[in-house]
C-alpha cells in the first residue's frame, strides 16, 4: 500500500495519509481530483470493490468528510479516500457510472445530509424517510456535544436545540 | 398466443408479449401507466414473502415485471445518529439490534473497532469464544433463512423442521450468553463468560440434529420437482455485475466468484482451521440456496473445530478502564466479517473523545436487498419475486440503520 501511495503522490494531491494496517490505508484527496483518483483505484489498480460511499459531519470544522472506502479483492487491501466538503456549500460529482450501487449511498446521503450529487439517478426520490419534508436530520444538526469533562447530566440528556451550519 | 410444439412434441404456447413496454435507449422499459397495459403492485410491507419490513413497487404488465422499486424505512430507529450521543459502551447494547437474526456480527465488528482503536489486546481464549459465537450465529441464521427459502415456495414441513433446530440453538446461545435473540456477548475487551459446565457436550448433540435434519430437508427440499422447476435459472446474477452492484457473500459465491471474508482476509483464528468456503456456479436461486445449505454443515463442522482446538482455561476478558471513562484516541478503522449474507463491517470514526463521531453501519443487505433486487426483478414472473427477494437473504434493518 505504501508503494501505491507514493505513486498516486506523484499524480494527486494527496494529504493526511494514515496506514491504519497493514492492509488499510486513508488518505484526503481534493474534491476536483476525487472522481479521477477512485476511477484509477478501480480500473488500473483492482480496487473493483466499492464498499461504502458514508460522510462524517465535522461541525466544529464547518466540513462534511466524504469517505469512499475502496477494496481490492484479490489483494484484499481498502484504500479510504476521504474528500473533504464545506457545508454550506456541500456538493459532489457522482460515482454511479462506476458502480450501479453508489447511486443508492448517494440517495441516502443527499437525504441524510443533504450532500447533493447532480447526476445521480433518482436522487430527489425518498429513500429511508419516506414522507420527510423537512431539513436533511444529520446535515442540519443538533448543538455540538458536550466536552468530556461536562457532567452527565448536561450530556445526553441535555435538552437539544436546531442550529443551522450556516 | 402463438402455438408451437416442445422437443418432445407437446404443445406449448410463446409468451404474448405483445403487450411489453417498448425500451428506452438505455435499455430500461418504457412505463407509461397511461397506456392501460401496466399495473402497479405492492409488495410488501406486510406479505409473508417479503424479508422484514420492505416492500416492492412493482409494475407489471401480464404477470410480468417491468419495473420494481423497492422502499424501505419501515424499521428506520436512526442507530448510526443515536450512537453519536452515547459514550461507547452505551452504544455495546444497540449495535446488536440493527440485525435481528444473527446481532453477532454487529457485536463483533463495533468490539474490534474499539478495541483497535484504542489499543486494547484481547486475550486468545475471548478470541475462540468469539469464533464460535459467529459461527453459532451463522448457523442459526441460516436455519430460519433455509425455512424461509422452503416456505416461500409452498415447503411447510422443511420451516418446521429447521426452525425446531433453530430453537435448540438457541437453547446453547441461552445458556452460553443469557440472551436467546440479543446476545450482547462480544464486549469491547472480550467475551462476557466461557463455556458452561457441560455445554460442549450438548452441543455436539444440538449439532448431530442438525445435520439428520439437513439430510431431511436436502432430499425433501432441494429434490423436490417443484421447488427444482421454480428456481433453476431463475433470477440469474452475471458474475459480470458483482463488484458493479457491491454483491458479497454466498450470492457472490454462487456465481463462480470467491467472496468470503474468512478466507480472504482471515480475522480471529479463522487462519487456523480447516475449511473450504462453498462455491457454486449457476448463479440462479437454486444454486445460491444450495450454497447456504453447504455452507450450514461447514459451520457445523467449524464449531467442532473450535470446540476441538480452543484453549479450556485463560481470561476471557482484557484488564480495561472504567467504562463509562473511555476517551477513544482520534482516529478511523473499518472492521469487516462474513456474515451469511456477505461482508459486514463496521466504520468507525473518533474524535478523541468518549463518544464515537461517526459509526457507519455496512449490511450486504443495503447493496443486495436494493440496487440489486431492482435489477434481478426486471422482467421475471410476479410469482418469482418473492423467492427471488428470499434468495438474496435481506435484512431491511441494517439497510436503513
Amino acid at each position: 500500500m505504501r508503494e501505491l501511495v507514493t505513486k498516486l503522490k506523484q499524480k494527486y494531491t494527496l494529504t493526511d495519509v494514515v496506514h491504519q494496517r497493514d492492509a488499510l490505508t486513508y488518505l484526503t484527496c481534493e474534491k476536483k481530483w476525487a472522481v479521477e483518483l477512485v476511477t484509477e483505484l478501480k480500473l488500473q489498480e483492482g480496487f473493483t470493490h466499492l464498499t461504502l460511499l458514508t460522510a462524517v459531519d465535522w461541525l466544529e470544522e464547518g466540513n462534511f468528510q466524504l469517505t469512499y472506502l475502496l477494496n481490492n479483492p484479490d489483494t484484499m487491501q481498502t484504500m479510504g479516500v476521504r474528500v473533504l466538503l464545506p457545508r454550506d456549500e456541500a456538493s459532489m460529482h457522482s460515482i454511479h457510472h462506476l458502480w450501479a450501487t453508489a447511486a443508492t449511498y448517494q440517495r441516502e446521503l443527499y437525504e441524510m445530509f443533504g450532500i447533493d450529487f447532480p447526476g445521480s439517478p433518482r436522487l430527489d426520490e425518498p429513500f429511508i424517510l419516506e414522507g420527510w419534508k423537512d431539513l436533511p436530520p444529520t446535515g442540519w444538526t443538533l448543538t455540538p456535544r458536550p466536552t468530556p469533562s461536562a457532567p452527565t447530566s448536561q450530556g445526553r440528556d441535555a435538552t437539544p436545540t436546531l442550529q443551522s451550519s450556516t | 398466443m402463438k402455438e408451437q410444439l416442445s422437443p418432445k412434441g407437446v404443445k406449448m404456447f410463446e409468451q404474448d408479449r405483445s403487450k411489453f413496454p417498448e425500451k428506452n435507449p438505455d435499455g430500461s422499459n418504457v412505463i407509461d401507466l397511461d397506456s392501460h397495459k401496466l399495473l402497479k403492485v405492492w409488495h410488501g410491507p406486510n406479505h409473508p414473502g417479503i424479508t422484514g419490513n420492505m416492500s416492492l413497487e412493482l409494475t407489471i404488465s401480464g404477470d410480468e415485471v417491468v419495473e420494481c422499486r423497492t422502499h424501505v424505512g419501515y424499521l428506520h430507529r436512526g442507530f448510526e445518529k443515536l450512537m453519536e450521543r452515547r459514550r461507547y459502551i452505551q452504544c455495546f447494547p444497540l449495535v446488536c439490534r440493527i440485525a435481528v437474526p444473527e446481532p453477532d456480527f454487529n457485536e463483533y465488528c463495533f468490539a474490534a473497532g474499539v478495541e483497535e482503536l484504542m489499543g486494547i489486546e484481547v486475550p486468545e481464549r475471548a478470541d475462540w469464544l468469539r469464533l464460535l459465537n459467529l459461527e453459532m450465529a451463522r448457523l442459526t441464521s441460516y436455519l430460519m433463512w433455509l425455512g424461509g427459502m422452503a416456505g416461500t415456495l409452498g415447503q411447510g414441513a422443511p420451516g418446521q423442521w429447521l426452525n425446531y433446530c433453530r430453537d435448540y440453538m438457541l437453547d446453547r446461545f441461552e445458556e452460553l450468553t443469557g440472551g436467546r435473540i440479543y446476545h450482547m456477548y462480544i464486549i469491547p475487551g472480550g467475551v462476557r463468560g466461557g463455556l458452561p459446565e457441560g455445554w460442549a457436550d450438548r452441543m455436539e448433540e444440538t449439532l448431530k440434529e442438525i445435520e439428520r435434519v439437513l439430510t431431511d430437508v436436502h432430499r425433501v427440499m432441494f429434490q423436490n420437482a417443484v421447488f427444482k422447476k421454480r428456481t433453476v435459472g431463475n433470477a440469474f446474477i452475471d458474475p459480470k455485475v458483482v463488484d458493479d452492484y457491491g454483491i458479497t457473500g454466498p450470492n457472490a459465491r454462487a456465481a463462480g466468484v470467491l467472496r468470503d471474508v474468512r478466507v480472504q482476509e482471515p480475522y480471529l483464528f479463522y487462519d487456523k482451521l480447516d475449511f473450504e468456503t462453498p462455491m457454486g456456479k449457476n448463479s440462479d436461486i437454486y444454486e445460491r440456496a444450495d450454497v447456504r445449505r453447504r455452507d450450514m454443515l461447514v459451520s457445523v463442522d467449524l464449531i467442532r473445530q473450535i470446540l476441538a482446538k480452543m484453549p479450556k482455561t485463560g481470561d476471557y476478558m482484557a484488564p480495561i478502564p472504567n467504562v463509562l471513562h473511555w476517551r477513544v484516541p482520534r482516529g478511523e478503522t473499518y472492521i469487516r466479517s462474513e456474515c451469511t449474507r456477505g461482508e459486514y463491517g463496521f466504520y468507525m470514526v473518533s474524535d478523541g473523545t468518549n463518544y464515537p463521531r461517526r459509526v457507519n453501519v455496512r449490511g450486504p443487505s443495503y447493496t443486495h436487498g436494493v440496487a440489486l433486487m431492482e435489477h434481478l426483478s426486471r422482467n421475471i414472473n410476479i410469482a418469482d419475486v418473492a423467492a427471488t427477494m428470499v434468495s438474496l437473504h435481506t435484512y431491511p434493518p441494517e439497510i436503513e440503520r
